[in-house]
């Protein structure tokens, strides 16, 4: 029975989103094979779709309603941010049209306690999770000493996570794995760039997995070069064996031909 | 409206109430109050009350008050999570007498519609504490499941031991309520339902 490797989006989906979702990604994975993920894909995960919540959360400690926390998400500093923003107004919406459809009579008072009490648990229980559905490998050698999200004694969370140190060859496993594998690392840079009309990422991709290799090895690189590697990082990083779940065909598919990995999608 | 007899009693209360040292109606009320908290609970915090006296050349002097525990000092002005935790308790009591019935009879499912009346009812307490906002939350999530569909047994169970959790501690702390949310969502509870609603995605 192969095993299901689940990157980002399918983690995500599996851990965080109702359960209509979670059986989605479910049915796309093999049946009978264990469920993996990564280091690489937790750190990615704490990084940027947690955080985005964790900023959420913090934003409505702060805020006096639900309306002001709404012009926060839609404020121009925001404008620039826009998975942070698309993740912030995701959960805030979706809420909101729980709370609606409840049938409670919530005073303007009562909803912001209400929603701040739903993500604050939402986080913890979901990181619990992430490390629950499946088992971590981490074959690329990324950090382990991510720790949980945590509510500091003045009621806002936080998770300090290693990023200042990404870059530093001696902080993961990273440079060593691409002194390993440098050659397919080079052939993936090679087949997204010439692929046809490449999106923003993509094009992002590509500039990275280059800067990455043109380096030699044990020298720094730009922590956000390995971030815009990332589908790069994960999809080689998936044992052969396995099967990658994703939901992000359009970026897994040319990688997975490169690399031999096998991709199953839902949508 | 009120009268004058009314106003000098309720004067008369506070005067006792507020007075150092034990009285009678401060012992009564401890008797009511121990009366009503069953044993077992998590260790409390204890407060010893001081007055610090200025004298006229500016020494102060400390004279020592009464110590009272956590549940002492809510009995006397019960703060709202410990109104909710009370409420809780008689929501235990519910969960209970739903759980010695058949799971399978309509006189279940009649007493679980009344637990998740209540259970909505819980909404008066949203701002008590951000522990008690999170239970709320998660409790809510579950009746958006189950008020509108018959009720499964284990999800009662787990009810009544999120209202036992509360019942248990005096202040509730985050490992409560994670435990808590474990028990839902061992249960069947999807803690994710409301992920779902608007155009989300991830």
């Amino acid at each position: 029975m192969p095993d299901a490797f689940l990157e980002s989006s399918a983690l995500i989906e599996l851990v965080f989103r109702h359960r209509e979702v979670q059986r989605k990604v479910e049915s796309a994975c093999p049946l009978g094979g264990r469920r993996l993920t990564s280091r690489y894909v937790l750190f990615e995960i704490a990084r940027g779709y947690l955080l985005s919540l964790l900023v959420l959360q913090n934003k409505a400690r702060a805020v006096g309603g639900l309306r002001e926390l709404r012009q926060y998400m839609h404020s121009g500093q925001q404008l620039f941010k826009t998975c942070r923003r698309e993740t912030m107004l995701a959960a805030y919406e979706d809420f909101l049209a729980h709370l609606e459809a409840l049938g409670i009579a919530f005073t303007e008072e009562q909803r912001l306690p209400h929603f701040r009490g739903w993500l604050s648990q939402h986080v913890r229980h979901g990181w619990r999770r992430l490390t629950r559905v499946a088992e971590a490998i981490n074959p690329v050698g990324c950090r382990e000493d991510i720790p949980a999200p945590a509510q500091k004694a003045n009621g806002l969370y936080e998770q300090p996570l290693p990023t200042q140190e990404c870059g530093l060859p001696t902080a993961c496993g990273l440079d060593r794995c691409l002194s390993s594998y440098h050659a397919d690392f080079k052939a993936a840079a090679e087949a997204l760039a010439a692929l046809e009309s490449p999106d923003a990422e993509t094009q992002r991709r590509v500039v990275a997995v280059r800067s990455l290799l043109a380096r030699n090895a044990g020298a720094d690189f730009a922590g956000k070069h390995c971030w815009s590697s990332g589908d790069a990082i994960i999809c080689h990083e998936a044992p052969v064996d396995a099967t990658i779940v994703t939901k992000n065909r359009k970026h897994f598919e040319p990688l997975c031909a490169v690399f031999g990995r096998t991709l199953s999608t839902y949508v | 409206m009120t009268t004058q007899l009314g106003v000098s009693r309720r004067n008369e209360i506070e005067k006792l109430l507020g007075a150092p040292g034990p009285n009678l109606l401060k012992d009564l009320l401890h008797e009511e109050g121990e009366a009503q908290l069953p044993q077992g609970r998590v260790a409390e915090s204890r407060h010893q009350h001081y007055v610090v006296e200025t004298q006229p050349g500016g020494q102060h002097e400390v004279h020592k008050l009464r110590e009272y525990t956590e549940a002492e000092l809510a009995r006397y002005a019960a703060q709202p999570a410990f109104r909710f935790r009370w409420r809780c308790e008689r929501l235990l009591e519910q969960a209970e007498q739903a759980l010695a019935l058949d799971g399978e009879s309509l006189e279940f499912e009649h007493r679980a519609t009344l637990l998740w009346a209540d259970v909505a009812a819980l909404s008066e307490y949203l701002g008590s504490a951000p522990e008690v906002d999170e239970l709320i939350a998660a409790l809510h999530v579950a009746y958006a499941q189950h008020a509108r569909q018959l009720t499964p047994k284990p999800v009662v169970e787990a009810l009544a031991a999120v209202f036992r959790l509360v019942s248990q501690h005096i202040r509730l702390p985050t490992k409560a309520v994670d435990e808590a949310l474990d028990a839902l969502d061992q249960a069947g509870v999807d803690l994710n339902y409301p992920m779902g609603f608007a155009k989300s995605d991830a």
